[in-house]
């Protein structure tokens, strides 16, 4: 009886630390969440240093004069795609300050303000300082710096040496590894050696190295250790110096952006033009043709002007662009922006006349995507829902359940809301890059634990797959903001291959991350000793949790097995070859195979329990480097998935 | 890769209580057996895919992923691993394990239409699940029609029946199966091949627009990377003609969007013509080498360009589209089926127009006009002269045999030389301060002209000691005018060897009649010369992989789609009683409701009604409360 009631005691003291914990994670993940992906996508410059932010030109009324006059309308071509002012503008201030906005302004100000009116902000500090080197040189203080601070800085010059000589050294090293791996692969390759590399008798006697290598490592051979040390010591020196060398080339990138902002605000779609691009305002055309339109009273409206103008003359568009140009410089200029409005409207009646102009749809569409961040609120979502659904493991209450079931299936409409916005604004499936594949991976992912849960009924699938999908999703808003744009889609990513393909590996790496999830809490259960990790009786036994595992690894193994082949389809079309042992369709091979063999123990051979659950685990490492690793990981290196440069 | 079992091992497991007494065996053959045993399970086929994954781990990260190889590393990979010998001993023996491990499925699968597997022992009836006995009083004439009716094969012996039915599901595993015995063959057999230069992998095709070639190239090593100096030659029995590269690039951006290169091709045994287009998405098989669009180069060098050409309806003036080409070339307008060729780029030269059905005869042809086209010159001031005479040169380096100098230090006759670069054209023009002198100096371009206005030095320069030609010595005043209207296009202060800039509109003074051709053609840019890269590939055994696959999609819609089920009676003569056996594969239990509906089937064919006793699967209580409504029903 006394044991009894210690191991009572034991467990009771468990459930707090149980309670707690789940209340402790829930809390974290609900409030750390967005404040990660805030800090990691920028968030605004923190208001810790007045005196610094005294510096930042601000003016609260003009950014709302600038929001009724409709500047968030205008459309911006960047990088291939049309942004609306706002995202671009958003876009342009995380590249000059690492930040989406400064002093909590609205970044239409911000970059209008830099472009019309560069003057005031060349002594405002909002550029960041990313060494301690670069301020111990240039003799500055604090992290933030402004414009002149760089430019007329008489230790500039120290600078830029500096930063050359790390760069020379970054070069020769670069050199260096170059010919040392000449050397090795000449060594590993064993290319015979008498005394320099010059006979050459491998395999077949054919060479193992074209003759220019052989001959260059030849140079080097007999010297090898004193080219090791050189590689060794400059590798130090090169390793240490990158971080310097990436907060100059930064600095410098971010000081020519200040300057060539004006250039990159191209509002209009070039009359000329006939691959499409788009121009900044021509900015002498209004006055100029003003100055006509005033001696010539009959031809006193824009589109008189443009006519009269023959046939190289510029379009309605572009003098209305001219106008707008004239209409925000003179807003700033004067500190009165109430011009801006009839400007822009005027502008914009005549944008829509052009066909390369995005609908007004679009434009909207894109404002509230960009600035509704669907991602980050599915996230929190799915945080709410794992939560309710850990509540509901405690205390097996089925309102917990329901609770948590309505939230995940709302941040599962969210989620799949977003994807279709972004689906309509790209004009592919979102899978062509890193975020919409982490994101499309959750969201499979999530629809298929959603369907189990909704059936079953049990609780721990509602579980595994929000937090599977908060993870993923934490992931994919932390990435940095240019990674998560909107985008163009890549050349050899222009195929209905894409569609097919990518999704169907995309689906299957979600469902294998679910079998993960319940092959892991497993694992964790065995380990633990209990069949409930929280509460008295389980939500699923152990045996449960592992055929469970097991199902969806068979959903997701014949997924898997038609992606790869359809993905040999498609590398034939692109690439001339079904199969080329390149690295990521190496590793897809890799997981199939471990899968089968996992499939394969378990059905035939009846291997179950914690070898299975483990095998599943294996096989989900596998698909976390195939689908990331090769990418991302150090030892991985080239390959035709990294969609390189498309010149030879 | 199971075995059969169809609760007949059940009854022999509770029946047999000892193995019929078998001859002795030798310790080597039971240790021969052993090794037999082993070889030919399921643990040593996955044994031997573990051994392929490692592989397939060290070949990726010690060679084809590795940055030790630079280039080379997807070769080596190749030639190291994925395509040496031992690779494919190893894939080998998982082939022949695969096969062995797989023939007793096989043999069944082959056997399964004559498959005859009569119960005799009353016990199996009496096992719990998927069994039942019927009373048939009027005979089994009734019941074998519904049998045959039923199942797709029913046997009789004496008083034993089986039927089974969904026999593609016994079949699709071994189709399966042999789906991957079909690609494992192909596997090993493009090893050997490539191994022996009749599989070409890494054939390259590179050529320039305009350029025509009737070779290839191939690597010379195969565990080295294409390169300039890892190239042989190859001919091919065509005349390959590049005739246009197309680059899109997304607006605002240096990514392309799209690239394609169009070919004309010529048989050199039938002469026949060909034009044809491929680009990175798509590939074009020619004679027996597949050719794919595997990148491009831009030739920089504005010695070599093509030009942009204006295609427009005549009537209506719309553009069809721009299109670049180059003398001689025939190049595809846009998406329409059209192919223009021109002669020049000037107004007044010949164009013509062909579609894909009229290759050799043109349907339109006319002369190029001239319109407006935007272009860019270039310059710095090379040199000054502040008094600026020419004697005669102490070396003949020039045809002239004169030279420029100048005669003093004073601006007195100043000069610049002008180095520019105007829409791709190199060039240097002389330009004075004095007006009289400018006006008499030859035109600098057909396109622009350059005026010296003013020379800026410091106030306190002093002429003896001030050195012009160093940067920030003197500032010159250079306004640049293009000649075809006339106007002045830029104004620009430059120090010495300053660069300036200058955008301009060039029109034509030439004008040319268009006739009645029913297109508008006009030159409209200068656009810089690619080269198309083209990897060509002759795969012989790929039908053989697409072969292998589309076996195992049929055998998996058969093994997933279809259902076994067979069924064993035993007919009671003495009690008029069937006594039947339900069983799907593997000894797993029949679906309930399957079952249900069966044994109605036999009671209906059984008249009149008879008394039924069945226990099926799982839930024993509904089953034997619907026989006995279905019971109380008829009667």
């Amino acid at each position: 009886m006394k044991t009894q009631s210690s191991m009572t005691l034991t467990f009771g003291a468990d459930m707090k630390t149980s309670i707690l914990l789940t209340t402790l994670i829930s809390a974290v993940l609900l409030f750390a969440a967005p404040a990660a992906s805030r800090a990691a996508t920028g968030g605004a410059l923190s208001d810790d240093d007045s005196s610094r932010l005294s510096t930042i030109p601000h003016s609260p009324e003009f950014e709302e004069a600038l929001r009724e006059a409709g500047a968030h309308r205008l459309a911006v071509r960047h990088e291939g795609w049309n942004e609306t002012l706002p995202s671009w503008a958003r876009l342009k201030i995380y590249e000059l300050t690492g930040r989406t906005e400064i002093k909590g302004q609205d970044p239409i100000f911000t970059v209008l303000s830099i472009i019309y009116e560069p003057s005031r902000w060349s002594r405002a500090k909002f550029l960041p300082i990313e060494h301690p080197r670069i301020a111990e040189i240039m003799g500055l203080e604090g992290k933030w710096v402004s414009p002149l601070d760089i430019v007329e800085n008489p230790k500039f010059m120290d600078l830029q040496a500096e930063y050359d000589a790390a760069k020379l050294d970054a070069e020769e090293y670069a050199d260096l590894i170059d010919l040392l791996r000449a050397v090795m692969q000449a060594k590993k390759l064993g290319v015979e050696r008498d005394g320099v590399f010059e006979s050459v008798s491998t395999r077949q006697g054919k060479p193992a190295l074209d003759p220019s290598t052989i001959s260059r490592a030849a140079r080097y051979d007999n010297d090898l250790a004193g080219l090791q040390a050189r590689e060794k010591l400059l590798g130090a020196k090169v390793k240490e110096s990158k971080p310097f060398r990436k907060a100059t080339e930064m600095l410098f990138h971010r000081v020519g952006l200040i300057l060539d902002l004006p250039e990159q605000f191209t509002i209009i779609p070039d009359p000329g033009a006939t691959d499409g691009s788009w121009i900044a305002a021509p900015r002498e055309l209004g006055s100029r043709f003003r100055d006509q339109a005033s001696a010539s009273p009959a031809a006193a409206t824009i589109e008189n002007v443009a006519l009269k103008s023959g046939f190289a003359g510029p379009t309605p568009l572009e003098l209305a662009a001219a106008d707008l140009d004239e209409a925000f410089a003179l807003a700033f200029l004067d500190d009165d922006p109430s011009g801006l409005d009839n400007a822009i409207d005027e502008f914009l009646t005549f944008a829509a006349k052009s066909r390369a102009y995005p609908s007004d749809t679009y434009r909207n569409l894109l404002n509230f995507y960009v600035f509704s961040h669907p991602y980050k609120i599915a996230a929190l979502l799915y945080g709410i829902a794992a939560a309710l659904f850990g509540l509901f493991a405690f205390f097996k209450a089925a309102p917990w359940r329901i609770a948590g079931t309505t939230v995940l299936i709302v941040g599962f409409l969210v989620q799949t809301a977003a994807m279709g916005l972004r689906f309509y604004l790209s004009g592919h499936v979102p899978v062509s890059n890193m975020f919409e594949s982490i994101t499309f991976t959750a969201w499979a992912a999530l629809g298929v634990g959603l369907v189990i849960e909704l059936v079953k009924r049990q609780g721990i699938f509602g579980l595994a797959t929000a937090c599977a999908g908060m993870l993923a999703l934490i992931g994919a808003n932390m990435m940095p903001l240019h990674d998560t744009r909107l985008h163009p889609l890549r050349a050899v990513l222009n195929s209905i291959w894409l569609n097919i393909h990518v999704t169907m590996m995309l689906i299957s790496y979600g469902v294998f991350m679910i079998s993960a999830v319940f092959a892991a809490i497993y694992l964790i259960k065995k380990l633990a000793g209990r069949e409930a990790l929280f509460g008295g009786k389980p939500l699923m036994t152990l045996d449960q949790t592992e055929e469970f595992a097991y199902r969806l690894v068979q959903l997701g193994w014949p997924l898997l097995t038609v992606g790869i082949m359809l993905g040999a389809v498609w590398a034939d079309t692109a690439w001339g070859r079904y199969w080329g042992w390149d690295p990521k369709e190496t590793w897809a091979l890799i997981t199939w195979i471990v899968y089968t063999i996992y499939l394969h123990s378990r059905m035939v051979m009846g291997w179950k329990g914690w070898v299975s659950a483990l095998a599943c685990l294996i096989g989900f490492l596998m698909v976390m480097v195939t689908w990331l690793g090769v990418s991302y990981l150090p030892w991985f290196a080239g390959g035709l998935h990294t969609y390189a440069s498309p010149t030879v | 890769m199971g075995t059969e079992s169809n609760g007949t091992a059940e009854i022999d497991a509770a029946s047999d209580n000892g193995a019929a007494s078998q001859p002795p065996q030798s310790n080597l053959d039971r240790g021969m057996n052993k090794i037999w045993k082993a070889f030919t399970s399921l643990k040593m086929g996955l044994f031997l895919l573990s051994v392929i994954a490692a592989v397939c781990v060290y070949g990726t990260m010690h060679y084809a992923a590795s940055s030790d190889w630079g280039d080379n590393a997807i070769p080596l990979a190749k030639a190291r691993v994925f395509n040496a010998w031992w690779f494919f001993w190893l894939l080998g023996i998982f082939f022949l394990q695969f096969v062995i491990s797989t023939w007793p499925v096989t043999k069944m699968s082959a056997r399964i239409w004559w498959k005859r597997d009569f119960q005799r022992d009353p016990r199996f009836y009496r096992l719990p699940r998927g069994r039942a006995s019927l009373k048939v009083p009027s005979g089994l004439e009734h019941i074998r029609a519904v049998l045959r009716q039923d199942f797709t094969r029913t046997h009789e012996d004496g008083n034993a029946f089986f039927a089974h039915k969904g026999l593609l599901q016994r079949i699709g595993p071994t189709v399966i199966h042999t789906g991957i015995v079909v690609i494992l063959i192909a596997g090993l057999v493009r090893i050997v091949m490539e191994r022996n230069g009749l599989i070409l992998s890494e054939g390259r095709f590179f050529a320039q627009e305009g350029q025509t070639l009737s070779n290839i190239y191939a690597p010379r090593f195969m565990d080295q990377a294409v390169s300039a100096t890892n190239l042989r030659e190859l001919s091919v029995p065509f005349d390959i003609k590049v005739l246009d590269f197309d680059e899109v690039l997304h607006p605002n951006s240096n990514q392309p969007e799209y690239f394609s290169t169009l070919l004309q091709v010529r048989d050199k045994a039938t002469g026949n013509v060909r034009v044809a287009k491929l680009d990175m998405n798509h590939s074009l098989r020619i004679g027996n080498l597949e050719y794919h669009q595997a990148g491009y180069f831009k030739i920089d060098d504005p010695g070599f360009y093509r030009v942009n050409f204006d295609v427009r309806d005549a009537v209506t003036g719309e553009r069809i589209a721009v299109t670049d080409a180059g003398p001689g070339t025939r190049v595809q307008v846009g998406d329409e089926d059209l192919f223009l060729e021109v002669d020049g780029e000037n107004p007044g030269d010949s164009w013509r127009l062909y579609s894909s059905a009229t290759p050799l005869q043109p349907f339109a042809e006319g002369r190029l006009i001239a319109t407006p086209r935007d272009a860019t010159v270039t310059y710095h001031v090379h040199k000054f002269y502040p008094d600026f005479r020419v004697r005669e040169a102490a070396t003949n380096e020039n045809d002239s045999g004169l030279e420029p100098f100048s005669a003093s230090n004073v601006p007195k006759n100043p000069a610049v030389l002008i180095s520019w670069n105007a829409d791709g054209i190199p060039g240097e023009a002389w330009v004075f301060l004095d007006k009289q002198l400018a006006a008499a100096m030859p035109e600098h371009d057909e396109t622009i002209q350059f005026v010296l206005e003013d020379i800026q030095i410091p106030a306190d320069a002093d002429f003896e000691t001030l050195d012009w030609n160093e940067p920030g010595a003197a500032r010159f005043v250079l306004s640049v005018t293009n000649r075809s209207t006339g106007e002045t296009i830029e104004r620009d202060i430059l120090d010495i060897e300053e660069d300036g800039e200058a955008d301009y509109t060039i029109v034509p003074q030439t004008q040319v009649d268009t006739g009645d051709a029913p297109y508008i053609v006009a030159a409209v840019e200068r656009v810089p010369l690619y080269g198309t890269n083209l990897s060509v590939v002759r795969e012989p055994v790929v039908p053989f992989y697409i072969l292998g696959v589309a076996i195992i999609a049929i055998g998996a819609t058969m093994t997933f789609m279809t259902r076994y089920r067979a069924l064993h009676g035993l007919w009671e003569e003495e009690t008029r009683t069937l006594h039947v056996a339900y069983v799907p594969r593997f000894g797993k239990e029949p679906d309930p409701a399957d079952f249900q509906r069966l044994i109605r089937k036999l009671e209906d064919a059984s008249n009149p009604p008879p008394e039924t006793r069945a226990s099926s699967t799982g839930d024993a209580e509904t089953e034997s409360a619907e026989t006995e409504r279905e019971t109380a029903g008829v009667a």
